[in-house]
């Protein structure tokens, strides 16, 4: 069974009913409205991030739902991030924070997770400069405020 | 470009889950928003610990963000003093004029007033949350301070207290009061208590036992995980698991060996462990046994004398097929022969009743996980009862052999002494000790034989591991259909469709590559297997041996890790086979293997780098290969 998802830009997408229903936003929505056919209008999200979130839930249509307690098994704990999810994630940085957000809508937790992994190794290791370098973020603090935050927060330089 | 800027701060929080505290700390000079989150983030979760570099900073820092603390784990150690007065007031806002001397704090326990510092309970106003989360860890510390802190903070959701053996003097122990700690901390989830230096109060267990049988039902506490000694209830006296009842809605129980009087209780009582959680706690999903602990999963019960007539009928038929002129006299004793014949009968017959379900009564019924460590004790009856009740089932650890002394096994219910005694105390097996074993239905430890039952009746296990006992060719085989069809078949295993997670070890000489062909087979049938562990298993990985077994079902599509092949490796195989398993199995991305130098004429050669270098192995889709030198 296939639905029709809308992106903002007013594009539909055909996709399969089982890829559709990784996204629990959707799922829901498909149990409230029954057996209609109508599609699915998700206003925040644009087509191509729509595109990229389709293809990684086509990828991963058929890992068991996580739930919670069951991930309990050490392997499955690790930070590393699979090869092709990694391939994936590789965007300009500005598909990465909408490929984020857009998994936050439409609350799709492990593209999620691996979006918000994939932000955390690139601020690993880096010093603000280069943070806000990489990110291209104004620094919009006085050199006193950014004194006294270090003073007080030097401790965890060593932890 | 701003796109941070778009970011909902939850996101960016999230984002911060993996940071370590020196990268939060960086984030916080990045920007304000950034600043904010991250700040919550890195003082939500503090770490007392005086003999930190830095420490006195951390407690600053701290003392002007109460506000964001959720969790505190306080590590104690010698320098004490300091600590004392910064701890009330990080916690407490309790700055008092004269420094505080911990000795003055009275020991609350028996009069259970409260402590001083009960009053300040919000010290930093209504719109602040409480604190959730409490961890102390230490030894030197002064226990009436320890628990003036600790019994102040009743809106505890997560409690954890540690008394490692720090090599103090042993006197100073930890009193426990279990009741105490399930009545200040009504919101209490998670309760953990480990370590040597703790013991548990005994006489207020007696009273408490008495107040139980009187008072009606009991409010159930809403603690869902527990971690605790197994001393708790094994030494002679009343049973102090009392507070147990209240533990109605306990999920999760871990279960340690450490505590240091252990080996000293002279008188075990293991099924009381088994059998308190049995009867109070039926919501439990999970058991995890660590180190050495008796705990008895299934009750045996007493035949009564009525049904053991079958029994001795069983035992006289036995002998009058020897016997020819003798009389029959349940007294005299057995040769070896029959009596090791007779014994296989009465445990074919208990394998029967197991399997029925007659003799269990139900238990644990909704148990997923159960592991066992070290020195486990699970038992045949065990074994096969949980594969026919647990339906449930997902996760089973079974890493270590089951203990085979015979100390253990002898251990009778405590009703029955006479019968124990005369079991236990004679040596030479009469037949009415075995007909009195039967009676009392003495548990023994499990074998391949019951672990293949096992396997046959429990469908929905997850995750196995199996690493404690090694399946020879023979205990795979399904007898049945290879005695009608001559050829050996293996016996399927119920949880062919589930399973996701194997570490076996298979041992299947190498004489016979019919053999190996048919268990790499079997391997195949796991339609959902992701991860793959033969690490000590002899079963060989090559064609000739049928390993192309593997792909007999769906396995092609799931796999994604073999954390070990079993070893022998020949050079020319070991590439091969490595491209092979990447071009057949998509998801594959760890292949673990041994490592054997060759010896190629007459000298040993280090193929493993050449193997390494090859342009097609570093290519393929595999990307994490390990070697393990033998």
């Amino acid at each position: 069974m296939t639905v029709i998802l809308v992106s903002s830009d007013n594009q539909d997408f055909k996709v399969d009913k089982e890829v559709a229903e990784r996204s629990i936003l959707i799922k829901n929505m498909l149990e409230d409205v029954g057996e209609s056919d109508s599609p699915i209008p998700l206003p925040n999200v644009t087509a191509a991030v729509l595109t990229k979130v389709i293809e990684y839930c086509e990828h991963h249509r058929n890992d068991p739902i996580q739930v919670p307690e069951e991930t309990d098994d050490p392997r499955k704990r690790s930070n590393d991030i699979e090869e092709w999810d990694m391939k994936f994630m590789q965007v300009d940085q500005e598909m990465l924070f909408e490929i984020i957000l857009a998994a936050n809508y439409l609350d799709i937790k492990p593209l999620l997770d691996v979006g918000c992994k994939t932000v955390a190794n690139i601020i690993k290791g880096k010093t603000p400069e280069e943070i806000r370098k990489a990110f291209n973020i104004v620094n919009d603090f006085t050199p006193e405020e950014e004194a006294q935050i270090k003073k007080e927060n030097e401790w965890a330089e060593d932890r | 470009m701003s796109a941070p800027r778009l970011i909902p701060a939850e996101v960016i929080a999230l984002i911060f889950t993996t940071l370590a505290p020196k990268d939060l700390y960086r984030c916080m000079l990045v920007s304000r928003l950034w600043h904010e989150v991250a700040e919550a983030r890195l003082y939500s979760n503090v770490t007392l610990n005086s003999s930190f570099q830095s420490h006195d900073l951390l407690v600053q820092a701290v003392k002007t963000r109460k506000c964001l603390l959720r969790r505190v784990e306080w590590i104690s150690n010698n320098d004490h003093r300091v600590l004392t007065a910064d701890l009330l007031d990080i916690l407490f806002d309790y700055r008092p004029d004269e420094p505080i001397d911990p000795f003055r704090f009275s020991n609350d326990n028996e009069t259970k007033t409260t402590s001083p510092l009960a009053q300040l309970v919000f010290p930093h106003g209504p719109d602040c949350p409480a604190l959730m989360h409490f961890s102390f860890s230490g030894g030197n510390e002064r226990w009436q301070f320890l628990d003036s802190v600790l019994y102040s903070l009743t809106t505890l959701t997560t409690l954890n207290l540690a008394f490692p053996d720090d090599g103090g003097a042993i006197e100073r122990l930890y009193l426990v009061d279990m009741e105490r700690i399930l009545t200040t901390f009504p919101r209490l989830k998670e309760l953990s208590i480990v370590g040597w230096r703790h013991f548990y109060p005994r006489k207020a267990a007696v009273a408490l036992e008495g107040r139980d049988e009187t008072t009606g039902p009991r409010v159930q506490h809403c603690l869902e995980s527990f971690t605790f000694d197994a001393a708790l209830g094994c030494s002679q006296e009343p049973p102090q698991f009392g507070f147990f009842r209240r533990l109605g809605n306990l999920k999760k129980v871990t279960i340690m060996s450490e505590y240091f009087d252990y080996e000293n209780s002279c008188s075990r009582r293991p099924w009381a462990l088994g059998r308190t959680l049995r009867q109070y706690c039926p919501k439990l999903e999970s058991i995890d046994v660590k180190g050495s602990v008796e705990f008895w999963l299934f009750d045996l019960p007493i035949l009564p004398s009525d049904q053991i007539r079958h029994i001795t009928a069983l035992v006289e038929e036995t002998l009058s097929t020897n016997q020819s002129d003798f009389s029959v006299d349940l007294e005299q004793e057995m040769t070896g022969e029959d009596e090791a014949r007779l014994i296989k009968q009465l445990q074919e017959q208990e394998v029967g009743e197991l399997l029925k379900g007659r003799t269990a009564e139900p238990f644990f019924p909704q148990l997923k996980t159960l592991l066992l460590g070290k020195d486990h004790w699970l038992s045949a009856q065990d074994l096969l009862s949980l594969g026919v009740q647990a339906q449930f089932l997902t996760r089973l650890e079974v890493r270590f052999p089951v203990v085979q002394s015979s100390r253990p096994w002898d251990v009778y219910e405590r009703r029955a002494p006479a019968a124990a005694m005369r079991a236990t105390h004679s040596s030479i097996p009469t037949i009415d000790t075995l007909v009195e074993n039967r009676r009392l239905q003495k548990r023994r430890p499990f074998t391949t034989r019951d672990l293949k039952l096992f396997l046959q009746l429990c469908s929905s296990l997850r995750f196995l591991s199996l690493t404690g006992c090694s399946f020879s060719f023979e205990d795979l085989i399904d007898t049945s259909t290879t005695a009608t069809t001559g050829t050996p078949v293996i016996q399927r295993w119920a949880c062919e469709e589930t399973l996701e997670t194997l570490d076996v070890i298979f041992n299947i000489p190498a004489t016979n590559p019919e053999a190996h062909r048919l268990v790499w087979k079997h391997l195949g049938r796991f339609s959902r297997l992701r991860s793959l562990t033969l690490s000590q298993s002899v079963l060989i990985p090559s064609f000739q041996y049928g390993v192309d077994g593997l792909l007999e079902g769906q396995m092609g599509k799931s796999l994604e890790e073999i954390r070990q092949l079993p070893e022998w490796w020949k050079e020319q195989d070991r590439r091969q086979l490595m491209l092979w398993f990447a071009r057949n199995f998509a998801r594959l991305r760890i292949l673990g293997m041994k490592h054997i130098d060759d010896v190629v004429d007459g000298q040993r050669r280090d193929t493993l780098s050449e193997f390494l270098d090859d342009e097609e192995v570093k290519q393929c889709s595999i990307r994490h290969v390990f070697i393990e030198d033998k």
